[in-house]
């Protein structure tokens, strides 16, 4: 019998759900929840905060040649984006939830967008750029040439070697991972991203990077000659102009 | 000792029984809300029933006029949908004169289904305090009829038989797809083996979980192994009219959301999963959608797809309705198509209610629970039952269920304790 647990949805899962907040070294069981019963128990590489992923075996992370040739050739259906990462799956529910990227994990480690811990300072300042940016972002409707993470940190002379670890005990990404790495500013292609993901977070506390991509950036819904997609678009623009009108006028 | 019997309101004419004989004061337009508000006002204490679960509900919105084709149809569905809801004892139309909606024959098609208590006053003819004093009297008389009501003790299958179930989730976090949905499954189950129809909606949240829903399509076991091309495939070489039909149907719904999810991606970025989504774990839309999935249950096939608002055939069956995300706007229309009571999963917690379907609100998450019990009936203690190795289907069984039923038995649920009955008509073109 464990005291402290995560939780295994179908046998074919390679990560399991925590319930409490766990810590590095811990050894918890895995309770699979088809089975009704504990199946096996594994020792934690990081602290697990609660409802986060941790992987049940170790999980390769896609090369980022690869994740970047399905970044700029986007794939038509999610089947075929699992295909091209079939080695990189994360499962959950018996089902692929999405891949790993920029680091290889492994058993024990937690698996979640939430990668990097800033300081509760540091963290406020993105706050509150990102609370002004958005100001401006409906006020104006007009986009921010924010394109990553990177450029947002530089804007803000945060030093990157400011950013240290809190809570989790994950490997430090190299500057290199965040500036240029093109698969960032795909991830976090307009500032309102980032600071969606940044609201999801209590203040001062994370910045959401991740070591785990979202099937949904790689693939694309191709229609014929993207008319349809066209005439979204257009219907977007239009609402969008309407507003900017309404605005000038007031 | 289970259940065997629950107590309704039986409406022979209409063949219908109804767990809730709420008035509603219907405003036709904006214009009229204030006067809407103030008979709601005039009532406000007033209540009826064993529990006194039956009030005045005032429908309050902002919708009813200067509409375009497509909002026109859905506002007016909706309007008449919930009007016609089981749970609704009469209805007072109260319109202005020059909206959209004001003068239309709303009581005669009432009327042609079999719905007797309905009056229909118009602002602009009687005179605005005349109008007050006008839907106070009217709505005075029927308090008086409704108070005479009895329930009739049915036996459970009897009372199901005529049902319609929503399910729903929403504030999801990781413990929604763990605990909370596989739970309402099982009560989807449940009320699918007695006879009541079970609706689910939210179409963003099928998206990435769409070969959950493919394979719901039909009973082949083969397919669980196959990728959602092949379902696809497979149901159109070997699947039945009815199966291929479904198909195409739900394939356009699923391309559909794609379409507009993709097209306008990098302008507005992806709403889906919510921020709070991330916060409680779910980092991918794929892992939001598979676990909301659990809730629609195990055993039984999707026989049909509604369009929102529609009506749920009340025959034991399983429907989607394609309808958004929000949780207000996708409650709407399941309680629109017919649906008496709905179960809402949640995990950050969420107030959300109906406004003449009591909605219950199902936690697996501790936190959310000890902080929003006021606004929260059920919560499944995760802890317990994995030490004690129980299955989530028998914990359901034993304290989720005879709960549901003492809730359509009368028992107001905590959305109902709270007043909180909300209404929200979906409109999609801007107003001009």
């Amino acid at each position: 019998m464990y005291d402290k647990f995560v939780i295994k949805v179908s046998a074919e899962d390679n990560v399991a759900t925590s319930i409490c907040n766990l810590d590095k070294g811990e050894i918890v069981g895995v309770y699979e929840l088809e089975s009704s019963d504990f199946v096996s128990e594994i020792e934690l590489r990081t602290s697990v905060p609660k409802y986060y992923k941790v992987a049940l075996c170790d999980i390769k992370a896609a090369p980022n040649v690869l994740v970047e040739r399905l970044r700029k050739y986007p794939k038509d259906s999610r089947d075929k984006v699992i295909d091209v990462v079939k080695n990189n799956l994360v499962i959950k529910f018996g089902e692929p939830i999405g891949f790993i990227i920029n680091q290889d994990v492994r058993v024990g480690e937690v698996v979640n967008l939430s990668y990097l811990l800033l300081e509760e300072s540091l963290a406020s300042k993105l706050y509150d750029f990102y609370e002004k940016s958005y100001r401006r972002f409906v006020s104006h409707s007009r986009k921010l040439s924010v394109g990553s993470l990177g450029k947002i940190i530089r804007d803000l002379k945060i030093n990157l070697r400011a950013i240290q670890l809190k809570g989790l005990d994950l490997p430090v990404l190299r500057k290199s991972d965040l500036v240029p790495n093109p698969l960032l500013s795909r991830i976090f292609p307009k500032c309102n991203i980032m600071g969606k993901l940044l609201t999801s977070l209590r203040r001062g506390t994370e910045v959401i990077i991740g070591n785990l991509a979202d099937f949904d950036w790689f693939f694309i819904v191709r229609e014929k000659g993207s008319e349809r997609k066209e005439v979204v678009r257009n219907y977007y623009n239009l609402l969008k102009y309407y507003i900017n009108v309404s605005t000038e006028f007031i | 000792m289970p259940v065997k019997e629950v107590s309704v309101y039986v409406n022979n004419e209409r063949n219908t029984v109804g767990i809730r004989a709420h008035i509603l004061v219907m405003p036709l337009v904006f214009c009229v809300n204030k006067v809407v508000e103030k008979i709601g006002e005039y009532f406000k204490d007033m209540c009826w029933g064993e529990y006194g679960e039956n009030r005045v509900v005032t429908a309050l919105h902002d919708s009813g006029c200067c509409h375009i084709g497509f909002d026109e149809e859905v506002a007016e569905r909706i309007i008449l949908g919930i009007s016609t809801n089981p749970n609704v004892f009469a209805v007072l139309f109260v319109g202005l004169g020059c909206g959209q909606f004001c003068t239309r024959e709303w009581k005669s098609r009432l009327y042609e289904r079999s719905m007797r208590n309905v009056e229909h006053i118009v602002v602009q003819e009687e005179g605005y305090e005349e109008a007050i004093e006008k839907g106070i009297e009217i709505v005075d008389r029927w308090i008086k009829e409704a108070m005479k009501l009895r329930r009739v003790k049915l036996p459970l299958e009897k009372a199901c038989d005529k049902m319609v179930l929503g399910v729903g989730n929403g504030a999801s976090d990781a413990s929604s797809g763990l605990f909370a949905n596989p739970a309402l499954g099982y009560v989807s189950d449940y009320f699918l083996d007695r006879g009541s129809s079970v609706v689910f909606s939210q179409t963003p949240e099928v998206l990435g979980a769409e070969k959950v829903l493919f394979k719901r399509i039909t009973s082949y076991e083969e397919l669980r192994k196959m990728t959602i091309r092949e379902i696809a495939l497979h149901i159109e070489r070997y699947g039945s009219i009815r199966e291929r039909k479904l198909l195409k149907k739900l394939s356009n719904i699923i391309r559909r959301a794609y379409l507009f999810k993709t097209s306008i991606a990098e302008e507005i970025g992806i709403s889906e999963p919510t921020p709070g989504n991330i916060r409680g774990g779910l980092s991918t839309l794929a892992e939001k959608s598979l676990g909301t999935m659990y809730k629609i249950g195990e055993r039984h096939i999707l026989s049909n797809i509604l369009s929102y608002g529609e009506k749920v055939p009340r025959n034991g069956k399983l429907y989607f309705m394609d309808g958004p995300g929000q949780d207000l706007l996708s409650i709407t229309g399941m309680v629109a198509g017919g649906a008496q009571l709905l179960v809402f999963s949640t995990g950050l917690g969420t107030p959300v209610g109906s406004i003449v379907a009591p909605v219950l609100k199902v936690t697996a998450n501790e936190e959310t629970y000890e902080k929003l019990h006021d606004i929260i009936d059920l919560y499944i203690p995760v802890n317990e039952i994995i030490q004690k190795r129980i299955p989530l289907k028998e914990y359901v069984e034993k304290e989720i269920i005879p709960y549901i039923l003492q809730v359509i038995s009368g028992e107001k649920s905590k959305s109902e304790e709270l007043g909180q009955y909300d209404f929200s008509i979906r409109e999609l073109w801007m107003k001009i």
